[in-house]
């Protein structure tokens, strides 16, 4: 797989963001380059889920700016930018799909808001991107009567719903069991090889980042900040921090 | 970009060739494009030459789609050639043929209506079952608390009680004082024409005390409370709170139930003199100001005929609207299941759920006093 490592796909510079009174990330510069696999990884209350709502927009940080491309992104309770955030997807923890929507209604949902396309063509469209997660049987149902697993494909076919081109997992594995979280993985490389989409994964399970990151951020809650950066392998191989260390073994000495 | 270019290729075949980019920007010109195409050059069996494609997206796969699905729908054969790589899974003709996903973004076609009304029945059984099983739920809470005389940790109690009463006071205190008023100006202009005017203080006096207090007091508290707590308890019962109550021994209507109905119990009542106090007030003002009725004749005429027991008969119909408003919005709140649409419908029947028993109860109330008028009197 060749990877264009020339032009970042969204830039992170200097980022420090918290709520009231609580400063959870301070200082934070990524990159994350266009075409790649990008995973954010940290403990439980490192701020990973801090960096990612900074980065899509939805909390206004202290400090800093995030980029994407050339453009700056403004915390969307000030000044949505429609024509960046079109081409965003995001799959949220839970899903968030709407619960008096049908799956399929849920997928169309951003189709007839942004797309004159006519109803037909809509309503193929959904069945492709259905058909992609495997959930063309269950295309009628409400979310509730989804399993777990299965919310979250359907979540991922109305992330994807507008072609986006750079998709966001919020702890995709979240509540899933390994075979299931397994292909959500698969799922995620082969959006990566056959659109080319670039996309950013909050995680802190191990196997998936090994599995699908091509690089990968490590995100430290006592320092509040990145501790280590590079391809998953090399941070687990080269490393002399016990920080680092004990996150990739999995214990504490 | 994109370029569609069609030719004859013999009397009954037709060449198509797509050229370019389809993304979803421009995917609903290429659809009227080659709908435009269908509709020109009908009864013809079609082959579509892919192979000048750049750039093909899912809008653009779809809309290919839709158009070979429109084509066999007209009997004619598509054939799809060159197809790109990276959209041959979706573009394969078994895909395309396959007919098990048209109208998924239709509704469910209603049910017949004999079956309609049975469900409806059915549903009234259930809902009939269901208050039932809460009243005695709630009766059984409140029992079993008292034998054991189980100190029960109502956890902010005082918050509860705050929220139901004291916050209500500002909307209380200006709706009684505009609904004396309304009452006053009403009367007066009816009074005057019998120089009766100052009868307007034993009309606003009676008709705040008895009906008018209470009644509009526990509308107040049916809109803030009432739909508050079927909203609270309906999104516990979504994130699965009152499963984790239940899991931990606690039993959720003593816990959630019954701090809430003696809150409003207590709450009703005190708003209520609140009511009937600014509602007299509002009637002095007007009065004085169109039938020069000085404050003092007011207040003696409020005084000799407005009785203890009008103001205990309000007073003991708004604690029992009180329990009701409560009891109601909390067992809306337990009804929910599923998201967020469910939360929202819990609340909306909790307030009319609420206007309907208040005002029947009301009605009820109305009677019993007519048969026993004395039902307070020192």
């Amino acid at each position: 797989m060749t990877k264009n490592h020339s032009i970042p796909a969204i830039s992170v510079r200097n980022v420090s963001a918290g709520y009231v009174g609580e400063i959870v990330i301070r200082d934070v510069s990524l990159e994350v380059v266009k075409g790649e696999v990008f995973a954010v990884m940290g403990r439980s209350g490192c701020g990973k889920t801090t960096l990612f709502r900074a980065m899509v927009g939805l909390l206004r940080p202290f400090s800093g700016e995030i980029y994407y491309g050339d453009e700056k992104m403004q915390p969307i309770s000030e000044r949505p930018q429609l024509h960046i955030l079109r081409k965003l997807g995001v799959l949220f923890q839970s899903g968030a799909l709407f619960s008096s929507m049908t799956v399929a209604e849920n997928v169309a949902l951003p189709l007839r808001q942004f797309t004159p396309l006519p109803q037909s063509v809509i309503e193929e469209l959904v069945c492709l991107k259905l058909e992609l997660v495997g959930l063309l049987d269950s295309a009628r149902k409400l979310p509730v009567e989804l399993s777990g697993g299965m919310q979250k494909r359907a979540a991922l076919a109305r992330a994807m719903a507008l072609d986006p081109e750079i998709l966001f997992f919020d702890e995709p594995s979240a509540g899933l069991d390994p075979l299931t979280s397994a292909e959500l993985d698969e799922t995620i490389l082969s959006i990566n090889s056959s659109m080319g989409t670039t996309i950013v994964v909050i995680t802190h399970e191990l196997r998936s980042v090994f599995t699908v990151a091509d690089r990968a951020i490590l995100l430290d809650p006592s320092e509040k900040t990145i501790i280590a950066e590079g391809p998953p392998e090399e941070l687990r191989k080269n490393t002399s921090d016990p920080r680092i260390r004990d996150f990739f073994r999995g214990h504490v000495d | 970009m994109f370029e569609i270019k069609f030719k004859q290729k013999s009397f009954d075949e037709l060449l198509i060739e797509i050229k370019g980019d389809i993304s979803i920007e421009n995917a609903v010109s290429v659809n009227k494009e080659l709908s435009g195409i269908l509709e020109s050059q009908p009864l013809k069996n079609v082959e579509v030459d892919l192979g000048g494609l750049h750039y093909l997206d899912g809008a653009g796969i779809a809309v290919i789609r839709n158009f070979a699905r429109n084509c066999a729908k007209r009997q004619n054969m598509v054939t799809l050639s060159n197809i790109p790589k990276s959209a041959k899974r979706f573009l394969d003709a078994p895909h395309i043929d396959i007919d098990n996903s048209k109208n998924i973004l239709k509704g469910v076609e209603g049910a017949d209506l004999v079956v309609q009304i049975v469900e409806g029945i059915d549903q009234l059984r259930r809902n009939a079952f269901d208050i039932i099983t809460f009243i005695g739920g709630i009766v059984d809470a409140f029992w079993s608390g008292f034998r054991r005389s189980i100190s029960i940790k109502w956890d902010g109690f005082t918050k509860l009680f705050e929220r139901a009463g004291v916050d209500a006071v500002p909307i209380v205190v200006v709706l009684s004082f505009l609904m004396g008023a309304i009452l006053a100006f009403q009367a007066a202009i009816q009074l005057r024409k019998f120089g009766a005017n100052i009868f307007v203080a034993d009309l606003v006096s009676v008709s705040i005390c008895l009906e008018m207090g209470p009644l509009l007091t526990a509308l107040i508290i049916s809109g803030r409370s009432g739909a508050g707590y079927a909203a609270h308890v309906g999104s516990m019962q979504v994130s699965e709170e009152i499963d984790a109550l239940r899991v931990l021994g606690i039993d959720p209507v003593l816990y959630l139930v019954s701090p809430r109905i003696i809150a409003v119990a207590l709450a009703a009542p005190c708003l209520t003199v609140i009511a009937d106090v600014v509602g007299i007030i509002g009637g002095c003002a007007v009065a004085g100001s169109s039938l020069d009725i000085t404050p003092t004749a007011y207040f003696n005429q409020v005084q000799k005929v407005l009785e203890i027991s009008d103001v205990m008969k309000g007073l003991i119909k708004s604690l029992v609207f009180g329990v009701e408003i409560a009891s109601i919005g909390c067992f809306r709140g337990f009804q929910v299941r599923g998201g967020a649409e469910s939360v929202g419908s819990a609340t909306t029947s909790a307030v009319v759920t609420c206007i309907f028993v208040l005002t029947a109860t009301n009605a009820l109330f109305s009677v019993l006093f007519y048969y026993f008028p004395r039902i307070w009197t020192f």
